[in-house]
């Protein structure tokens, strides 16, 4: 794989990673 | 390293810049001014802290964005602002694994799975340390004092890097004598500890994580501007030696800390020893103890800023240390005893004159400093909560207070005299073996404790003495090129699981009604 493909890819990979998991944490959650 | 020599034309390179005191003048003015904004900070935003409780962890009213900028403040130091490029400098492409690319699937599962639950121990339960959350959890003062304990033996190791950091990047703008350098580097951590920020208050971190992150990208942009963008960085790269721009290094052995950057074992390691030591690292999981409870915005917020600061500007600093090759060639290694380490200040000089010089130094300070404080701050509190407190209750709050102010200084004395004695060779590496310790033994200590409702004080403690003496063995091993630093992480990781859970499941749980209080209702 290019360079340049793989750091692209860590990068678009770690915003789904972010973007995911906070949508997970935050479904169902009841502001108290 | 051993580096295939091939013969280069030298002119291709641009010559190493000389320091001279011209840049060092910006940068104690950046310096000082980053240092009295937050004194400032701290003077107008902190409560007084008049008790022992309130002078370890505040008083459970910070919000998200400060928590979050806070986060990244101090998951990053002068391995990610300095380090890092030195990785990518010294061996290419194939360092960015380790260099730091990993920074954000690292962090999140901090902020997911610990900070809430980090919240609620210090709210419900009155926790002021990751040590005394631990004390709770599993009702034991032996974990809570031997976990301290542990904690304090690999913050030391990272300690030092914090002080190479400070200390190479005095060199880079002023090229006074290592001694000189180190001891600006000490008296800035001192003051900054003593005068104004020393309780690490989070207001300063903040301010700390926004500059680093401001500070790295720009010069990331203007590295990569500067050699002429995506191609021209790779074809520069390729033109001295072509294994510079290979994701995986063959050509290096597979052996030794070269795994990281030759074999697709030290390659995947590199992932698992940033995914187990955000969460491992106590000085991160501490950012909660202050926080408020959150609601759903808050809680986007605070996954805003960590990504802000810990994303962007760190995947860019694997491309300065690579655009700092591309200019520099293999010259910076002989200048002894930075050496790749100074890859980004040099490049910053080169490629970004004085105003990005300024930024980006008082960017790499706000790391260290952020970093350092807030370990330094976990160190001394874990000797006086976790240790003298425990084992002797009776004593006052005002002589703990007293006394953890003391530990403050020789916590930062330590590691000072270590770099001053016997600077580590390449900041990462040096870091690296750290965070294999603390991340394997506290993924599963803390993350999996907070979850699993079986694990006992047997498990934990198993897992500690496992980690410490695997880590320690081990890193004799690599050293002497016997393994390589990714099995190593393996060896460490996947003993502590197996230990943690073998000495969890022959062993009791707590009793129900205690584990109802900690976990809720619910089954786990």
């Amino acid at each position: 794989m290019n360079n340049w493909s793989a750091w692209w890819l860590i990068v678009i990979a770690s915003t789904l990673f972010t973007v995911l998991g906070l949508f997970l944490r935050i479904r169902g959650w009841k502001n108290e | 390293m051993n580096d295939i020599n091939i013969i280069v034309d030298e002119n291709i390179f641009h010559s190493v810049p000389t320091p001279d005191m011209s840049y060092g003048i910006w940068a104690i003015f950046g310096i000082g001014l980053m240092l009295l904004v937050c004194i400032l900070l701290g003077f107008f935003s902190r409560k007084k802290a008049k008790s022992f409780e309130a002078f370890l962890s505040g008083h459970n009213d910070i919000g998200p964005v400060i928590t979050g900028l806070a986060l990244g403040a101090t998951w990053l130091s002068g391995w990610a602002t300095l380090g890092m490029m030195g990785v990518t400098y010294q061996v290419g492409w194939s360092g960015m694994w380790f260099g730091g690319m990993w920074t954000i699937i690292g962090v999140m599962p901090c902020l997911f799975f610990t900070g809430e639950k980090m919240q609620m121990y210090a709210q419900k339960f009155g926790a002021r340390t990751v040590s005394d959350a631990l004390g709770i959890r599993f009702d034991s003062r032996i974990v809570q004092s031997l976990s301290a304990l542990v904690m304090i033996f690999f913050m030391i190791l990272y300690a030092v890097g914090q002080f190479k950091a400070g200390a190479t990047i005095w060199y880079a703008v002023t090229g006074l004598p290592a001694i000189w350098c180190l001891l600006l580097a000490g008296l800035i951590v001192f003051i900054y500890m003593i005068v104004g920020g020393y309780t690490g208050t989070q207001w300063s971190l903040a301010l700390q994580g926004a500059l680093l992150g401001i500070g790295c990208f720009i010069l990331g942009i203007v590295a990569l501007n500067f050699v002429g963008g995506p191609s021209a960085l790779n074809m520069k790269l390729a033109a001295e030696n072509p294994a510079l721009t290979d994701l995986i290094r063959r050509d290096l052995p597979s052996v030794g800390n070269t795994q990281l950057f030759s074999s697709p074992v030290g390659i995947l390691a590199t992932l698992f020893i940033f995914l187990t030591m955000a969460t491992g690292f106590p000085h991160n999981v501490a950012r909660f103890l202050g926080m408020r409870k959150l609601n759903k915005k808050d809680y986007m917020l605070i996954t805003l800023m960590v990504f802000l600061v810990a994303g962007p500007p760190i995947f860019l600093n694997a491309i300065t240390g690579l655009c700092s090759r591309a200019v520099f060639g293999p010259h910076l290694l002989d200048v002894k005893p930075w050496k790749a380490d100074l890859a980004a200040p040099f490049l910053s000089i080169v490629a970004g004159g004085k105003p990005v010089t300024t930024l980006y130094v008082v960017g790499v300070f706000a790391a260290a400093l952020s970093t350092l404080s807030a370990m330094v701050m976990v160190m001394a509190g874990n000797v006086t909560r976790d240790i003298i407190h425990v084992w002797r209750p009776n004593m006052s709050h005002n002589t703990l207070l007293k006394l953890t102010k003391v530990f403050i200084g020789i916590f930062l004395l330590i590691p000072f005299y270590w770099t001053f004695k016997r600077p580590p060779a390449l900041l990462a590496i040096f870091m690296g073996y750290a965070s294999i310790g603390l991340g394997g033994i506290f993924i599963f200590c803390t993350a999996f404790s907070f979850y699993w409702k079986r694990a006992t004080a047997f498990g934990a403690v198993l897992c500690m003495v496992y980690g410490v003496i695997a880590t320690l063995i081990g890193s004799i091993f690599v050293t002497k090129g016997k393994i390589g630093m990714g099995t190593l992480e393996f060896i460490v990781l996947i003993g502590c699981g197996f230990v943690y859970f073998f000495g969890s499941l022959v062993t009791k749980p707590l009793p129900q009604e205690k584990l109802k209080k900690l976990f809720g209702g619910e089954n786990v």
